[in-house]
C-alpha cells in the first residue's frame, strides 16, 4: 500500500538532512508504529508524506498502491485518501467545524470524479460519528479548533478521519494531550477504522497509545532512518530501554 | 485647474497623508469634479422635509459639496415613526451631494448608500441626526469600478439614548475615502463595523472619528481589510473623549490581510481622552494568511485557492454579520480572484 524508498530529504536549502535513506513499507490491513527520539524526523516523515512545503526531497519515492505522491499536491494526496492527524491541530477561524469538513469531503469527492455528498447524508454521518466520539453536537458548530483544548482538538482530528474514511492515516503524535478515558475513546475510533483496505501509520514517543491500537509493526526512526523493527513486543522493549542503542 | 481644485486636501494633511486627493484628481481629471449629484433617493414610506436647513460646512470637503451641489436632499423620519423596508440612495456616482437626513424621537430608520460609480469624482457630504430614543441603522456598499474617485462623509449627531448602526464595504476606486463623524451628545449605542478588499492598484481610506461629548456611551468599532497586488488600505480612528463623557465605553480595532508583497496598509488607530473614568481600548493588526491553517485546509482535500478564499471570507464575514447582500458581493470577489 504505502511505500517508502530511500527518501531522503532536507531542510534549510540543504543544509540540514532530516531523513536519510529511510524505507518503510506499511501494506493494507496493517497498523505500523514508528517511534523514536525527538529530532529523529518523525514529524518531519508526515509532512513529506502528506506534502507540506518547506521541504526538499532530494532522493527516493513515495507511493500509494503504486502512485507517486511526491508528484501531487497536498490536496490531490488527500482526495487519494492520504489523511494526516496533525500533532498541533490548527484553529480556523470563522469556519464552523462542520461547514469546513462538508467543504473538504466534497473537494475530495470532486477531485475522484464523484458527486457531492447530500446534506442530510453527512449531517447524519457526522452526527453517528460525533455520537460514538462522545463530542458534543454545538461542538461541531463551532469555528473548528477556535478556542477548544489540545485533547479536544485531538479527538476533533478522530472525528474528521472516522466522517472521511481515508485509505491510509498518519498519526502524529495523537495521544498528546488526552487523558486515559479520551485515549479509550480515541483508540477505539481507530480500531474501528482497521479494515483489510487501509493502512494506519502511528507516530508516537511515548508506548501508551499502543497498549489501544495494538499495532502489527513497531519500527525504530533515529538518525532519519529506520534503524530496527519488530512486533507489537518491541514497542516495551523501547519503552524501558530508550533509543540510545538506535542513535 | 479651478480655484476648488487647489484647495483640495492632499497629503501635506495629517489626516490625508495616507490618501492624497488632490493629486487623484490631478491624475485623472475626474469628470464631475464641479457637477451636482443627481442623486435617486428611495424612500420607505411617508417620511417629512427636514426642518433644519443644510448647515455651513466648516470642512474642505463640505465647502466644494457646498458650491456645486444644486440643491440637497433634506429628509425627516416622523417622531416614533419605523418601516419594513430601508431608505436607499443610490445614482451617487457622479459631482457633489448634499443630504440631510434627521431621524425623529423614538424613530427607527434602516439606509442603504448604494455606489456604483465607473469612474469620475463624486462627493457627498451627508448629515444625520438622530433624536433622542432613535435608532440609524447605515450601511454603504461600495462597488465602485477602478477609475472612480470617491469621498463620502457622514456626520452623525446622536442625541440621548439614540442608537446607531453602520457597516461599511468597500472595494475601493482610483481614490475612496468613506468618512464617518460622530459626535455623541447623550448616552448613547453605537456599533460600527466595516471591511475592504482591495486589489489592482485600487485605494480605500476608512476613516472613524467619534467625539464623545456626554456620559455613558457605548461604542464598538471594527474594520478589516484585506488588500492584494498594489493595492491601499487606509483605516484612522479616533475616540475623543470630552471631560464630561465619564463612564464611556469604547473599543475600536482594526485587522489587515496583506495577500502580497506590493499592497500597502496604513493604520492609525487614536485615543484622546481628557475624562477619568472611562475604558477605551484600540487594537491593530496586520498580517498574512496562516500558511500552517492554509496547509491543513489542503490536506483535508481543500483545494489552495479555495482554502485561500474560505480563510479570507471568514475574516472579513466577522465583520459584516449575517448580511447575505454584503457576503455575496465578498464571494463574488473571491471568485473573481480564483
Amino acid at each position: 500500500m504505502l511505500n517508502i524508498t530511500n527518501l531522503t530529504a532536507t531542510v534549510d536549502d540543504g543544509r540540514k538532512t532530516i531523513l536519510d535513506g529511510l524505507s518503510l513499507s506499511v501494506p493494507a490491513g496493517e497498523v505500523h508504529a514508528i517511534m523514536g527520539p525527538n529530532g529523529a524526523g518523525k514529524s518531519t516523515l508526515s509532512y513529506v508524506v502528506t506534502g507540506r512545503d518547506g521541504y526538499d526531497v532530494t532522493g527516493g519515492s513515495v507511493t500509494l498502491d503504486g502512485e507517486d505522491l511526491l508528484d501531487m499536491d497536498p490536496e490531490e494526496r488527500a482526495a487519494k485518501g492520504v489523511f494526516l492527524s496533525f500533532q498541533y491541530p490548527l484553529e480556523i477561524p470563522g469556519v464552523p467545524t462542520l461547514t469546513f469538513l462538508r467543504t473538504a469531503m466534497n473537494a475530495q469527492r470532486k477531485a475522484r470524479g464523484e458527486e457531492p455528498i447530500s446534506a442530510p447524508d453527512f449531517m447524519k454521518r457526522a452526527r453517528d460519528v460525533a455520537k460514538q466520539l462522545k463530542i458534543a453536537p454545538e461542538m461541531l458548530r463551532r469555528p473548528l479548533n477556535v478556542g477548544f483544548s489540545g485533547g479536544e482538538k485531538k479527538r476533533m482530528e478522530i472525528f474528521q478521519m472516522m466522517v472521511l474514511e481515508p485509505r491510509f492515516i498518519v498519526m502524529d503524535e495523537t495521544d498528546s494531550g488526552l487523558d486515559v478515558d479520551a485515549l479509550r475513546v480515541v483508540a477505539d475510533g481507530v480500531n474501528a477504522l482497521r479494515a483489510p483496505d487501509r493502512g494506519i501509520l502511528i507516530i508516537t514517543h511515548y508506548q501508551r497509545l499502543l497498549d489501544y491500537i495494538v499495532p502489527d509493526q513497531v519500527h525504530v526512526l533515529a538518525g532519519g532512518a529506520i534503524r530496527a523493527s519488530g512486533d507489537a513486543g518491541f514497542a516495551k522493549t523501547l519503552e524501558t530501554e530508550g533509543y540510545d542503542a538506535y542513535a | 485647474m479651478t480655484p476648488m481644485r487647489d484647495q483640495l486636501p492632499h497629503r501635506g494633511l495629517e489626516a490625508w497623508k495616507w490618501s492624497d486627493l488632490r493629486a487623484e484628481v490631478a491624475k485623472h481629471d475626474p469628470a464631475g469634479f464641479d457637477a451636482s449629484m443627481e442623486a435617486t433617493v428611495s424612500l420607505p414610506g411617508d417620511v417629512g422635509e427636514a426642518r433644519a436647513t443644510v448647515a455651513e460646512p466648516d470642512d474642505l470637503m463640505g465647502r466644494i459639496a457646498a458650491e456645486y451641489a444644486a440643491d440637497s436632499v433634506a429628509l425627516r423620519i416622523p417622531d416614533g415613526a419605523s418601516y419594513d423596508r430601508p431608505l436607499e440612495l443610490s445614482n451617487l456616482s457622479q459631482g457633489n451631494g448634499r443630504v440631510v437626513i434627521e431621524v425623529g424621537e423614538g424613530a427607527t430608520l434602516d439606509v442603504i448608500e448604494r455606489h456604483d460609480g465607473e469612474s469620475g469624482f463624486a462627493n457627498l457630504d451627508i448629515r444625520y441626526v438622530v433624536k433622542a430614543g432613535g435608532t440609524l441603522h447605515r450601511t454603504v456598499l461600495s462597488s465602485d469600478g477602478p477609475e472612480m474617485i470617491r469621498h463620502v462623509r457622514a456626520h452623525v449627531t446622536l442625541w440621548d439614548r439614540a442608537g446607531f448602526k453602520q457597516t461599511k464595504l468597500t472595494f475601493g476606486g482610483a481614490f475612496s475615502r468613506l468618512e464617518t463623524r460622530l459626535a455623541c451628545m447623550g448616552a448613547v449605542d453605537v456599533e460600527m463595523s466595516g471591511a475592504y478588499l482591495l486589489d489592482g492598484s485600487r485605494h480605500a481610506d476608512i476613516t472613524h472619528y467619534i467625539d464623545f461629548a456626554a456620559p455613558g456611551s457605548t461604542v464598538r468599532d471594527a474594520v478589516a481589510g484585506v488588500v492584494t497586488d498594489k493595492a491601499r488600505g487606509v483605516f484612522q480612528g479616533k475616540f475623543h473623549v470630552r471631560r464630561p463623557a465619564q463612564q464611556t465605553d469604547a473599543e475600536m480595532r482594526h485587522d489587515a490581510l496583506m495577500l502580497s508583497d506590493t499592497s500597502r496598509v496604513n493604520a492609525k488607530p487614536e485615543l484622546e481622552i481628557y475624562a477619568d473614568d472611562v475604558e477605551c481600548a484600540h487594537g491593530n493588526t496586520i498580517g498574512q494568511l496562516d500558511e500552517n491553517a492554509l496547509f491543513y485546509m489542503r490536506q483535508r482535500g481543500i483545494p489552495e485557492t479555495q482554502a485561500r478564499a474560505l480563510l479570507i471570507e471568514a475574516f472579513v464575514a466577522a465583520r459584516l454579520g449575517d448580511d447575505e447582500d454584503m457576503l455575496g458581493l465578498v464571494r463574488d470577489w473571491l471568485a473573481a480572484r480564483a
